[in-house]
């Protein structure tokens, strides 16, 4: 049986990507500033982020302009709805595992 | 390897207590639970005149009893009820304050940068309101006035239970205990209103109003309850953000 570790998802595993796709999981969609406010990130650091989860077709994002101001607005997709939940089964099943090799270890 | 293990572990229960963080976060830019609770909390007390346009003092025979459109005997007074007022005011100020409620969702939803969820609330309260409010202006013609085990006359509150039902669902939108304990509350205090379930519990108060203003005392406690609601929730807002 391999290792519930062994099944997560780099592209998704990443603390502040992981973050990103709670967030727009939650929200429905997100506004750009919410996102860098919220996550604590310079404005680079997240474009960087947001291409790979982009790249990886898990987010989709949508450039627009309320007024005069622009706005970019990212979605989840179903991809990266089934990311997600994956992500969080693969954890859930990690912690299970440890804490049931260690009420062994105990016995 | 056992250790590798254990750390891998500590890593994964941190990743979740991230995620409920920013998923608390989330939460609590969506939530504007005291708009709807103060408008409608408006909507219930402007509700009065058009309960008053509906009851008339008209000549009779107290010791004859309720008939040909009398509903309300009372220290010798009687008065015809109408129905419709209230219910076309209902209907209309449901349509108006759901809009109005999804359109302040919407509105604080992007200015804060995240989605809004109003959706199932704004529909479930104007299905539910359009139901009562149809109900309670109508009940006679639809022979529904006789179904009510309050009696008659309570028929024409019951778009007040449609508010707290409404209310579940905004409970359910949010996520929300807090909403959700309000809402049962609510319920039992809009029942009360309507007499429903006051004969059980012995609660009879006579608070002396005349007859053509009876509906004042069930008006005031709903409409005060949602006021004081939305004042509450509105400054538990204040201290989260």
């Amino acid at each position: 049986m391999t290792h519930p570790a062994n099944g997560l998802d780099d592209v998704v595993h990443q603390r502040v990507r992981l973050g990103i796709l709670t967030i727009a999981h939650e929200a429905r969609r997100v506004e750009f500033g919410f996102l860098r406010t919220t996550l604590d990130l310079t404005v680079g650091n997240l474009s960087q982020h947001l291409t790979v989860l982009e790249k990886a077709d898990l987010i989709k994002i949508e450039k627009g302009y309320e007024g005069k101001r622009g706005r970019t607005w990212i979605h989840l997709t179903a991809a990266g709805k089934k990311a997600l939940r994956d992500e969080i089964s693969r954890l859930k099943e990690l912690i299970r595992q440890v804490e049931e090799t260690q009420e062994e270890d105990l016995t | 390897m056992a250790d590798e293990s254990a750390l891998s572990a500590d890593i994964a229960r941190q990743v979740f207590s991230t995620t409920e963080h920013l998923t608390r976060r989330v939460r609590q830019a969506q939530r504007g639970t005291w708009f709807p609770l103060a408008l409608l909390g408006l909507v219930v007390v402007a509700a009065a005149p058009f309960y008053r346009l509906g009851r008339h003092a008209v000549t009779c025979d107290p010791a004859l009893g309720a008939r040909g459109g009398v509903e309300i005997i009372y220290r010798g007074t009687c008065v015809q009820v109408v129905g419709w007022p209230a219910g076309v005011y209902w209907i209309s100020a449901f349509v108006l304050a759901y809009a109005a409620i999804a359109a302040f969702y919407v509105h604080r939803a992007r200015s804060r940068g995240v989605g809004a969820r109003i959706l199932p609330y704004v529909g479930a309260g104007v299905a539910v309101g359009l139901v009562f409010g149809v109900l309670s202006g109508w009940a006679q013609q639809l022979n529904l006035a006789g179904m009510s085990p309050s009696g008659p006359v309570a028929v024409g509150l019951v778009p007040l239970i449609s508010i707290s039902l409404a209310l579940f669902v905004l409970a359910r939108v949010e996520r929300s205990w807090a909403v959700l304990s309000f809402a049962v509350g609510y319920l039992v205090v809009t029942l009360l209103a309507c007499g429903i379930g006051t004969r059980n519990l012995g609660l009879h108060i006579d608070t002396s109003v005349s007859p053509t203003w009876s509906f004042l005392p069930a008006l005031a406690v709903t409409g005060g309850v949602l006021l004081l609601g939305g004042a509450g929730f509105a400054l538990a807002e204040r201290r989260h953000a």
